[in-house]
């Protein structure tokens, strides 16, 4: 049996207005039937006393005269009364005197009660019995008797039960009904709550809300709880939101200590390992589910080693000194198969809750070790080659100076005393000896010249380069006007100069590019009646082009990569003097600078050369 | 100032070419100073300081000295360093004579107080004119402190 606690507030409800109504409607219906049968009888007992006072009033004369056919006359007008079983006339002993019977019903002896007064009436087994003293001026002479029948209570009893049968179920009917409708407000909410209640708890979902549909206590009651679920469920949703950042963050953190190309380590005071990351793996041959927990110092550390970092580790967490954190620096490494190598390390450390957690990072360095020694190896014979270089730079420059010096000094001699010759002793010679005198002259100067022009490229070499903001218009004016002093045979020739832009260059060294080549195109061009000669410049890229035009004889440019050689030359020295050298300087000075050369020509139909420098 | 034998003109010179053509450029420009010609660094030391086979020599500064660098034995350099440091010589006029420009010399020569430099020239006109020159600035027109 279901206990009272278990059964539903709803039915509660219900149950409570039923009961009550059935208890209430049964009094009610009880006093009803019973006050009914009441009056009935009362009703009842009054009209047979009325009759039974007539009927002894009338029947005054019959005893007084013992007229006993009369007496039974007069009670058998009584017939009429059909629920009259029994009716006698007494006399003042007791003794029947006339008597009526309804038909069909044994006659009975009504004595009367010893106890009476003028009447009495009693009712016994659904009859009633009606005593009636008949007096006469105030003397007693007998009894009226009357045994009735109440055949109507039967029927008004079953009348009075049967409605009040109706209204009862009527009235339990209607209280269950109302019952039914007025529970809802006082259940549902409650019922509303219990759900949304059994909802959170079952479901975890703050989002649900009781409905509050007035301002009782019950919905009260919803209201405050719901405002309680608000707070939760925003306090869920921050629980919620810093859990997925720290979620995230912890991913993060994950990956990135996975994916670092260096073994990152942590591990706590006592020096046991709490991370172990992928490269770590890789680099110490230990998995992460070995190392974790196992004691650094007896994984890593080489033996030897292992106790000056526990005392290291000792003293830091007591004095907070350190040599190492912070800073990378190198030692070596034990992998699981006993391979000792060279590491760099850096650790840091942080507390938390009191405990100090330090961080390695790990990186072999055996790569870089072995790069090490060999750029060290490569650097030392980069100095013996430097030293070699130096050296022979040494010899070149005394070499140099001993052609100088020891080369000019016998042309020196053949030009001098070719001279004194022809000065002193020429009439000893003939036409045919002078020429060759000449010609003995001429090639020593060319020979001289040919030894100045060999040392002034090599010096190229060696001279630092100054570089400033040159005017390229006012070189190159100035070149002009010095070449048309030097060569009158020159001032035929036109020579245009654009506009040039200026250039960061070494000055002197620009000069000598222009002088050779100005010098070349006015050379070259010296057979043309016209010679012309442009100097010209245009914008290329981050440098700037300038370019030397003529229209002289120009050249094959199948020979071109001759052109910019030492000591080559595309044409006869007896149809243009040179020594060959004048393109190969400019060449170097131009490629020293970071620029380039080159050139563009025709046979006959003259040469272009381009110099290029960067711009700044 | 003594005069025996004045206005000494001394070349110093390994080239015995260099030192003919010197001494005849030297007389075509109708000098007529005494030319001496001394053929590498030490002779020129012991002539000057007149140690050695010149120690009979009596000690007169030359008007001036014509001095190669590149020697045997006893370079220009030291020669120039020595008279230039010495306080008896170190009056006397030295014009450096050499072969070519490219001389890392020159530098060190004007350092230690060389008074002219002279490249020499390839023509033997302009040879021959340049110690003309000399010959006739040194021999004339300059007076040394006495």
């Amino acid at each position: 049996m279901k206990r009272l606690y278990d059964i539903s507030i709803k039915y509660k409800l219900i149950l409570m207005q039923v009961v009550t109504s059935f208890i209430v409607l049964s009094i009610c219906c009880t006093f009803f039937v019973i006050t009914d049968i009441k009056s009935y009888k009362n009703r009842k007992a009054e009209s047979i006393q009325a009759i039974a006072q007539v009927l002894g009033s009338n029947s005054i004369s019959a005893i007084q005269f013992l007229d006993t056919t009369s007496a039974i006359e007069k009670l058998s007008q009584l017939k009429v009364e059909t629920d009259i079983l029994n009716a006698e006339i007494l006399d003042k002993s007791g003794n029947i005197f006339a008597i009526y019977t309804k038909e069909g019903y044994l006659p009975q002896y009504l004595k009367p009660p010893s106890d009476i007064d003028t009447f009495k009436e009693e009712f016994k087994d659904n009859q009633l019995f009606v005593y009636n003293k008949i007096m006469s001026n105030g003397e007693h002479i007998g009894f009226v008797a009357l045994q009735v029948e109440l055949t109507e209570l039967k029927t008004i009893v079953n009348d009075k039960i049967r409605i009040a049968a109706l209204l009862f179920i009527v009235g339990i009917v209607l209280a269950l009904l109302i019952s039914m409708i007025f529970q809802g407000g006082i259940s549902t909410p409650i019922l509303n709550l219990v759900q949304t209640m059994q909802t959170v708890t079952q479901s975890g979902n703050y989002s649900s809300r009781s409905p509050v549909k007035g301002t009782d206590e019950i919905n009260t009651l919803s209201k405050v709880f719901n405002l309680m679920l608000e707070e939760i469920e925003k306090r869920e949703t921050h629980i919620k939101q810093r859990s997925q950042e720290l979620e995230l963050a912890n991913l993060k953190f994950y990956n990135l200590i996975q994916s670092a190309p260096d073994a990152i380590v942590t591990i706590d005071q006592k020096s046991t390992i709490t991370n172990w990351n992928a490269e770590a793996v890789i680099m110490f041959g230990w998995s992460e589910k070995e190392a974790i927990g196992r004691r650094l110092t007896d994984t890593i550390i080489p033996e030897g080693y292992r106790e000056p970092h526990e005392r290291g580790i000792a003293r830091f967490l007591n004095t907070g000194e350190t040599k190492v954190m912070n800073k990378p620096i190198e030692l070596v490494a034990l992998k699981k198969d006993g391979t000792v190598f060279p590491i760099e390390l850096k650790i840091s450390s942080y507390t938390f809750s009191g405990q100090v957690i330090f961080i390695g990072f790990i990186r072999d360095i055996r790569e870089r070790k072995q790069i090490e020694q060999k750029i060290l190896s490569l650097n030392r014979e980069l100095e013996n080659k430097i030293s070699e270089l130096e050296t022979s730079n040494k010899e070149m420059e005394s070499f140099s100076y001993s052609v100088s010096h020891d080369l000019r000094a016998p042309i020196r001699a053949i030009n001098g005393f070719s001279k004194v010759i022809e000065k002193q002793h020429s009439s000893q010679l003939d036409e045919e000896g002078k020429s060759l005198l000449h010609t003995i002259m001429g090639e020593a100067i060319r020979m001289g010249q040919l030894i100045d022009d060999l040392l002034a490229f090599s010096r190229l070499g060696k001279k630092e380069i100054e570089k400033s903001k040159v005017d390229m218009t006012d070189v190159v004016k100035e070149v002009v006007q010095e070449i048309l002093k030097i060569n009158e045979q020159n001032y035929h020739a036109k020579i245009t100069v654009d506009n040039l832009p200026q250039a960061a260059c070494d000055r002197g060294l620009i000069k000598q590019v222009f002088v050779n080549l100005i010098g070349n195109a006015l050379k070259y061009s010296f057979q043309n009646p016209e010679p012309a000669i442009q100097v010209g410049s245009y914008s290329e890229k981050n440098t700037t082009v300038y370019y030397v035009r003529d229209n002289g004889v120009g050249f094959d440019m199948k020979f071109y990569n001759k052109l910019f050689g030492v000591f080559q030359r595309l044409h006869n020295p007896e149809d243009f003097s040179g020594t060959g050298i004048g393109l190969a300087i400019v060449k170097r000075i131009i490629v020293r600078h970071g620029g380039r050369v080159w050139a563009e020509g025709m046979v006959n139909k003259g040469a272009t050369f381009y110099f290029s420098l960067p711009r700044e | 100032m003594k005069t025996n034998p004045p206005f000494e003109i001394v070349l110093v010179e390994d080239n015995p070419s260099d030192a003919k053509l010197t001494i005849m450029a030297l007389k075509e420009g109708k000098i007529v100073n005494q030319i001496v010609h001394l053929k590498d660094g030490e002779e020129a030391l012991n002539y000057i300081f007149c140690e050695g086979p010149y120690a009979t020599r009596e000690m007169v500064n030359p008007i001036v000295i014509l001095l190669d660098l590149k020697m045997p034995k006893i370079n220009g350099i030291e020669v120039l360093r020595k008279i230039k440091a010495d306080e008896r010589t170190k009056s006397i006029p030295v014009v450096v004579f050499t072969s070519s420009q490219e001389d890392p010399d020159v530098k060190e020569c004007y350092e230690l107080g060389v008074n002219s430099y002279i490249v020499k020239p390839l023509e033997f006109d302009q040879f021959s004119q340049v110690v003309m020159d000399l010959g006739l600035y040194w021999s004339l027109l300059n007076h040394v402190p006495e």
